[in-house]
Order: C-alpha cells, then structure tokens, then sequence
C-alpha cells in the first residue's frame, strides 16, 4: 500500500477508495498512443485487473507517442510488449492479454471480464463497433480519440447517457484518417480517459456523460458540448 | 436576424432551420456533428430546429486516431 501512499492521503479516495480502485477490472482496448498513456495512468491509480486488448505489432513509426516500446521491440505484440513493462513500473497488477482483433463473434468472452472498457482504438470503424458492443453488454465506455493536435472524450454508460451512435448515427466508417498525431495531444485526452475511469470507480461527479469534451491543441481550447440520447438512435433506443 | 457559423457572421431570413443552412455548408466528411449553442443537435432534427437572432453554430469534426 506504500506505493498508493499518495492516492490514499487524499480525503476523496483515502483507504477504502485505494481497496475499490484495487478490486476494479478495466479494459484497455486498443495499445497504440492512447493505449499506452491510459495504462501507465491505470497502473499508477492501482487499477488492480487490467485487460489489453489489440493484434497489431510494433513498428518504428509508433515511438513518436508510443513510449512503452522500444526500438528492439519491432515485430513484436504490442499486448505482450506492454504487459512486460507495465508489471516492471507495478508488479502487483493483475493483467490479461488479449491478441486478437475484435469482432461480433469473440466479443462476449473477452468483455464480460470487465466493467469499464477505454476506447484507445485506432480507426472509426473499431471505435464505433467497440461502442456498439458496450451498449449491448452494457458496460460503462470511455471514449476517446486523437488526431494531428485534436482529441474528445465521452463517456457512455448505457441506457443512461448518450452513446456515440446517437450523436453520429450515419457516417462512412471507412473514412481515410491521416495518421499524423503528436505524442503531446495523446498525452493529455488518455490522462482524461484515465480520469473518467477513476472518476467512474470512486462515483465521483462531473463525469463527460452526455458531454462531448473538444481539445484543439492549437488553440489550447477544451470545449465540452452537451449531448443527448437520440430516442431513435440505432444502437441505445432499447435499452434503459 | 445575424447567426455565427464556424466562426462567421451571416445574415439569415426569418424561419431559417437548420437543415437549411448545414445544406449549404461544403463538409467534405461523414463524421461530423453539429453544434448549435454548445448543444449537439442529432441530424434528423436539423429540419425541425428553427434558426434564431445570435444563434452559433460550429460544425464539429471527429476524429478517429488513437
Ligand atoms: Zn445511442
């Protein structure tokens, strides 16, 4: 518990907050950037049962933001890569890999581990099956995305809050998306998705539910804007 | 009556909705919402929602890196 010494001394956390932070199970899905600071975030808060979820390898052009690797690690599972070095900063976590690519038909294994699932994925279409699937297992969602110096984040608890769908019901998921972002920008919207999930484990207020929160990096302006469940959204409609 | 779009001044008759002034906007992406005072407003109510004096509306782009 020394190490935690300073997460307990604060009055909102304290012992019991330190055991509840501890019993909780999160999933990283997705360990590229953002994946990458969410973890080192988790490790820190004593997020006891970890769960890392990607397929991709590492290669040299992820080490402008993806500093849990390094340069002899090229070809290498990222899943593994960051296990190792995660448990070498906290050996008492509990951390499960997943290799594999997510889809409708292994979902269900994987997430129902789980209570709280960070959306650190890396394209539109995995982002938005990922908030699919967490409406349909009702499990509480932090999402959050990066580019070149932009970044958002809300959070979706299903059946209470806004999902992504009802607030971008058609779009071409296929989209191209440059793959140009800075380390900085990534840094700061997986230290608000940390956040979220500490904030979410605590039952602290002021949670981004039904808040769309907007940083643009170039004009150092966060802007949180007000959503609503969209009563015909395609994904969240049914459920209460 | 005078709106603010992405940051500019327009003028805009009287019963302007919003579809009508998002039709005439060039938004080369799928992946955007729509705010109008700080409020997302959902597509499919673009038509029923009536522009007023003062308004500001912001095309938000998302993004999808991570
Ligand atoms: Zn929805």
């Amino acid at each position: 518990m020394e190490r935690y010494s300073r997460n307990i001394i604060l009055e909102k956390i304290g012992l019991e907050g330190q055991k509840k932070l501890l019993d909780s199970k999160v999933l990283v899905a997705g360990v590229g950037g953002l994946g990458s600071y969410v973890l080192v975030n988790l490790a820190g808060l004593g997020i006891g049962n970890i769960g890392i979820l990607d397929y991709d390898v590492i290669e040299l052009s992820n080490l402008n933001r993806q500093f849990l690797y390094n340069p002899s690690q090229t070809g290498k599972l990222k899943t593994e890569a960051a296990k190792k070095r995660i448990l070498k900063f906290n050996p008492d976590i509990n951390i499960e890999t997943f290799n594999t690519k997510l889809n409708e038909s292994n979902y269900q294994s994987i997430i129902e581990k789980y209570d709280i699932i960070v959306d650190c994925f890396d394209s539109f279409e995995s982002k938005f099956l990922l908030n699919d699937i967490a409406v349909k297992t009702s499990k509480t969602l932090v999402h959050g995305a990066v580019s070149e110096f932009k970044g958002q984040v809300m959070t979706v608890i299903p059946g209470s809050s806004a999902c992504l769908r009802c607030i971008i019901p058609y779009a071409d998921l296929n989209e191209y998306i440059t793959k140009g972002v800075v380390s900085p920008i990534v840094s700061v919207i997986a230290s608000i998705e940390a956040l979220e999930v500490m904030k979410l484990i605590m039952g602290f207020d002021g949670l981004l539910t039904n808040q769309l929160l907007i940083f643009d990096a170039l004009k150092t302006e966060f802007k949180k804007l007000t959503a609503e469940r969209n009563t015909n959204c395609m994904v969240c409609s049914g459920e209460n | 009556m005078y709106i603010t779009i992405n940051g500019q001044n327009i003028e805009l008759a009287e019963n302007t909705t919003l579809l009508d002034i998002i039709k005439k906007q060039d938004i080369k992406t799928t992946l955007y919402a729509v705010e109008l005072n700080m409020k997302i407003i959902p597509k499919d109510k673009f038509e029923e929602t009536v522009l007023n004096d003062k308004d500001r509306i912001e095309i938000v782009h998302f993004v999808g890196g991570g």
